[in-house]
């Protein structure tokens, strides 16, 4: 379905003297249709910037991104238009992601206008709303309310709603539950995982909660500093990590006495 | 006198635009020397509002009732300048946003100086010994280069840890912490818990921890509390919590966790203005009778350390 080769990105800084910076380098993966690939790895280890590539948010520096076997990396225009149909994101705060100016009801179709899915002010876009609002399970007085009028939950369910409807290929999670409650949580990732079901996008999930990673992952890339550690299934990964920088990761997570180095978020610098 | 922090029946409200929010209502807690203890809860169920009540940090809008007994003196009946005292030197709080707890153009080495020197009088030279021996004791591996830093230089678990550090220097026999890893990155997460438990060992207080995360409580604390909607609904030793929840709200928690098979628990909490009459959780309890949607329940002890709200117990 979708495929990133050698996907690298630099970031420069400074005007008389040029500092690079190598947020990601060299990233290679796959996703197929209704799976989920999982990517792990501490806080500026490259794995938002992963994300804004694949949904084509930030130009990658070289790499190629591969959609149903045709190279997107460097489309533009109305191709990309149709390409950020096709991928979809959703984002880490909920609070943050929506417009507070302006009704749930339009923030959703304003995404589905945007792409003519059915005609404006239709009887259809009228059930279509209706659908969306029973798939991620809001009432249909929430559409008339205002963001910050809704709880952090309900938000990341108007989003969900938002995406779905467009009926994405990809799905890109950047840590959708971070800050939300377990029990929200709960119903937020079997949301996701049912709709996987039912629509069968591929989805990219980032996450620093390893139980999460566990429980949603087919796959699992680890990052740390832009490169690849370890990549493989999710419970061999568990089970038995092969690289060291893994280990640590596990441990660190439950707790145990060996924490990994916070300075190694400072990325490798050239 | 055997507990070093005990509330009795304390509630907080708020008058709010749309009406009164009752964020904490009728709870007893007593808390021994040395003992740490959890206090578990998801946004919104009044459990920062509860930390706050204690060291009486709530907006001038709360009404609080109830007594509050800290080594046997009663905080509620003091004056602000007597509370002064108590904050900081036997009480310490912990914020959970370390970003806006820290003096944005201050050095941090000056601010924990500063804070040393508020409990000591001592040179700032001693004192800036001092803090380097507290930043050394949390496993920071270069304390001067972080006491040369100012608070935008460092990561969020750097700061928080330094928020710990600062805590520490008056050596209070409480400490109250919110949410000290909330916004955290899961690993950055394990050394502040680190920096928590090495605070605790070296000031050997007791101390209630404020959190939403089950897991981190499990790290830490000795008992662990649990609150739904303004009230606990449950405490026990935390080994007991998981391993025999008896609240049907603590079980569906637990089950929702991604580590049990994110089974969900359905509903939303119910709101503080309008409380449901009856029990608080009856409207998501799968247990639900006739009986739970007319009487509120009474904390009940099924053995001396465990104690639960609810009508099947009865």
């Amino acid at each position: 379905m979708i495929k990133v080769e050698n996907l690298t990105k630099v970031y420069t800084s400074g005007f008389f003297k040029r500092t690079y910076h190598k947020a990601v380098d060299a990233v290679s993966f796959e996703v197929k249709a209704g799976r989920t690939l999982c990517i792990i790895g501490e806080s500026g280890c490259g794995k938002s910037t992963v994300c804004l590539m694949l949904t084509r948010l930030l130009d990658p520096t070289s790499g190629r991104i591969i959609l149903d076997g045709r190279d997107v990396s460097s489309i533009r225009g109305r191709e990309l238009k149709e390409y950020h149909r096709n991928v979809q994101i959703i984002f880490q705060n909920p609070e943050n992601a929506l417009d507070p100016r302006i009704r749930i009801k339009d923030s959703i179709l304003e995404a589905i206008r945007n792409y003519g899915i059915v005609p404006r002010g239709s009887p259809e876009e009228k059930a279509l709303l209706k659908d969306l609002m029973g798939m991620v399970g809001l009432q249909h007085e929430h559409l008339e309310r205002y963001p910050w009028e809704l709880s952090g939950g309900q938000i990341q369910r108007a989003i969900i709603a938002r995406v779905i409807a467009l009926k994405p290929k990809v799905l890109v999670a950047d840590e959708p539950t971070s800050m939300l409650d377990v029990s929200v949580q709960a119903q937020i990732l079997t949301l996701l995982k049912r709709l996987q079901k039912e629509h069968g996008f591929a989805m990219l999930f980032i996450s620093h909660d390893l139980d999460v990673v566990r429980a949603v992952g087919d796959e699992v890339l680890v990052m740390n500093r832009g490169r690849e550690v370890e990549r493989g299934g999710t419970e061999s990964v568990f089970r038995s990590p092969q690289a060291e920088y893994t280990r640590n990761l596990l441990r660190a997570f439950y707790y145990e006495k060996e924490v990994v180095r916070e300075e190694s978020y400072v990325a490798a610098d050239q | 006198m055997d507990s070093i922090l005990e509330l009795k029946n304390v509630s907080t409200t708020f008058n709010s635009r749309d009406g009164f929010v009752k964020a904490v209502s009728g709870v007893d807690l007593a808390i021994a020397p040395g003992e740490i203890v959890g206090l578990v809860g998801e946004t919104g169920c009044g459990k920062s509002v509860l930390g706050q009540t204690i060291l009486r940090l709530t907006p001038s809008s709360a009404r609080t009732e109830g007594s509050i007994l800290f080594n046997g003196d009663e905080l509620t009946a003091m004056s602000e300048k007597q509370l002064q005292n108590v904050r900081g030197r036997e009480i310490a709080y912990i914020n959970q946003n370390p970003s806006e707890s820290l003096d944005p153009v201050m050095k941090v080495g000056n601010q924990i100086v500063e804070s040393i020197r508020l409990y000591e009088k001592i040179s700032k030279n001693a004192a800036a010994r001092k803090a380097g021996e507290i930043l050394q004791s949390l496993s920071f591996e270069d304390p001067d280069a972080i006491m040369s830093k100012y608070p935008v230089e460092l990561s969020g678990g750097m700061k928080q840890r330094v928020m710990v550090a600062m805590a520490m220097c008056g050596r209070p026999p409480f400490m109250i912490a919110d949410e000290p890893t909330k916004g955290l990155d899961a690993l950055v997460r394990g050394q502040v818990i680190d920096s928590l438990r090495r605070f605790i060992e070296y000031a050997r207080c007791a101390g209630l921890i404020i959190t939403h995360d089950l897991k981190f409580a499990r790290a830490i604390c000795d008992r662990i509390a649990i609150m739904y909607a303004g009230e606990i609904v449950e405490i026990a030793p935390k080994e007991e919590v998981f391993s025999k929840p008896l609240h049907p709200y603590l079980e569906g928690l637990i089950a929702s966790m991604p580590q049990n098979g994110l089974h969900v628990l359905e509903g939303s909490p119910c709101s503080l203005i309008d409380l449901p009459e009856g029990c608080r959780f009856h409207e998501r309890c799968r247990y639900c009778t006739d009986r739970c949607t007319r009487s509120h329940p009474n904390m009940k002890a099924l053995a001396p350390d465990h104690e639960v709200r609810c009508c099947r117990y009865d």
